[in-house]
């Protein structure tokens, strides 16, 4: 299986990982098969909380593919530590959206969208 | 070694008629060359991508030339900034003598653009970025301004004011999409509908057909043709990320360390610099690029586009074709930033024209700020 299916496969379950190396401790996203930062391959997928806070946000109102995507929702830009970022979708009401928001993993639809609120 | 140069550049901006990429590409390049006193059988050395698989070689083909040097690499929008300084070094070389370098676009009349954008399945950006639901490029550039607006305290109106100054650019450009339009106003573009919050369509570049082509031959060729000489001086180039995750800082970009390398290697500071063309996929791609460069603080560069300074007449005219947001976006801009350059270096505009221009500086961004190359021109003769 692609390092990128097992790490999907755990968040669809509810459980979000981040790669992180056994030798440096340097946690790195998205999965690959080395550590970036020390070359080695002692890698783990570690359980995290899943917490971070919006760095940046886009509201979307025309769909890359309507049949998947019903407009309008909330891109997040999530900053889930000081190296790592990731793009979500936000479960949060236009109003309720503002960088530096506390929010929290919540699953993942049917769709594969990864949901932070 | 040999010395050479830039001489001649044309753009084609066939918005009219439906033309496949080797017909575009071939208007260009036998403009050129016929303009130079040259043909294709004088030509041994060719830079293009976005044709197909084997671009160079194919554009070849149907030029009925068999290259001794091309170039393909795929940079996105900073390719061909890459191109130019790679054909000058091939003729410094002897790899070749005569080098084009040239770019075509038919992807709105092909309708080839998706407002999605266009990934290959095994890629990490496809796994983790695309299934989110994004418009690429589109929403990647929103994220960058709502982080602005954020960090830098510009809004709206401020990032509108650079699709303004890029109309009025336009409507001085016969060539341009949008030239016989009116000026635009702020509230236009305010009230041109969001698709991606911050940005509404008039924050967005222009998706046209165009391309255009460049001559590069060594000082020997280009005295005997009598064709002006335009010396690439500096070249930084920096390539950061592809994947949005892995973008190591949202706001000052890969921009400002190639301008950094292109300007102490050119021995010239900003100041010594006559015009700007800069890459305008969307208007705060602007406002990042220029604050990244060192222009200025944002909300300095904002107050400047506001009074003038970067206008035709002011002390640092910017994108003076009108740039991808109001002449010409064919997918792929930077050829025609080198293009617009060369011709206000050689002073060949009209109404245009800045008025003794002999350095400029050429900035390509491509992907999403991904890829960064920065070029400083003068005019030596």
């Amino acid at each position: 299986m692609y390092l990128w299916e097992e790490w999907f496969n755990l968040v669809k379950k509810g459980v979000f990982t981040l790669q992180t190396c056994k030798d440096c401790s340097v946690q790195q996203f998205y999965p690959r098969s080395f550590c970036v930062e020390c070359n080695e391959d002692n890698l783990e997928l570690e359980k995290i909380d899943g917490v971070g806070k919006i760095y940046s946000y886009t509201e979307i109102f025309r769909s890359p593919n309507p049949e998947k995507f019903t407009t309008p929702y909330i891109v997040g830009l999530v900053e889930l530590n000081d190296k790592i970022k990731i793009i979500c979708q936000l479960d949060l009401d236009t109003d309720d959206v503002s960088i530096d928001k506390e929010v929290k993993f919540k699953e993942v639809n049917n769709e594969g969208v990864i949901i932070f609120q | 070694m040999n010395e050479a140069s830039i001489n001649l550049a044309v753009d084609n901006t066939p918005f009219e008629d439906q033309k496949s990429i080797y017909e575009i590409q071939t208007e260009s390049i036998l403009t050129l060359l016929k303009k130079a006193g040259l043909s294709t059988k004088d030509v041994d050395g060719i830079a293009t991508n976005g044709v197909e698989r084997f671009s160079s070689v194919g554009m070849a083909e149907y030029l009925g030339i068999n290259p001794k040097w091309s170039e393909s690499s795929f940079l996105g929008g900073s390719s061909y900034l890459t191109f130019v300084k790679r054909a000058i070094e091939a003729v410094e070389m002897g790899y070749c003598n005569v080098a084009i370098v040239s770019y075509g676009s038919n992807q709105r009349s092909a309708k080839t653009r998706k407002i999605g954008g266009v990934i290959e399945d095994h890629t990490p950006q496809k796994y983790f970025e695309y299934s989110q639901g994004i418009l690429s490029p589109l929403s990647l550039y929103a994220l960058v301004a709502q982080r602005a607006f954020h960090e830098w305290d510009v809004n709206s109106e401020d990032l509108a004011e650079i699709a303004v100054s890029a109309r009025k650019y336009s409507l001085l450009n016969e060539k341009a999409f949008n030239y016989g339009k009116n000026e635009l106003t702020v509230d236009d573009v305010l009230n041109s509908g969001i698709i991606s919050s911050p940005l509404h369509k008039l924050d967005c570049c222009l998706v046209t057909d165009g391309g255009g082509a460049v001559l590069i031959t060594n000082d020997k060729i280009a005295k005997s043709l009598g064709l002006p000489k335009i010396k690439v001086k500096g070249f930084g180039q920096l390539d950061t990320h592809i994947s949005y995750s892995q973008m190591p800082n949202y706001l000052i970009t890969g921009a400002e360390q190639s301008s950094k390398n292109a300007l102490s290697q050119s021995k010239m500071l900003l100041d010594d610099i006559d015009i700007f063309q800069v890459y305008d996929s969307f208007t705060i791609t602007v406002l990042s690029t220029l604050a990244s460069i060192g222009m200025d603080q944002p909300k300095n560069i904002i107050e400047k586009f506001k009074t003038g300074h970067y206008s035709l007449n002011g002390q640092q005219p910017i994108n003076t074709s009108g740039g991808g947001l109001s002449y010409c976006h064919p997918g792929m801009l930077g050829l025609l930033l080198v293009i617009e350059a060369v011709k206000q270096l050689s002073g060949e505009l009209d109404n245009r024209q800045v008025e003794n221009a002999s350095t400029a500086l050429v900035h390509g961004t491509g992907g999403v700020f991904s890829t960064h190359a920065t070029m400083i021109l003068e005019r030596i003769g």
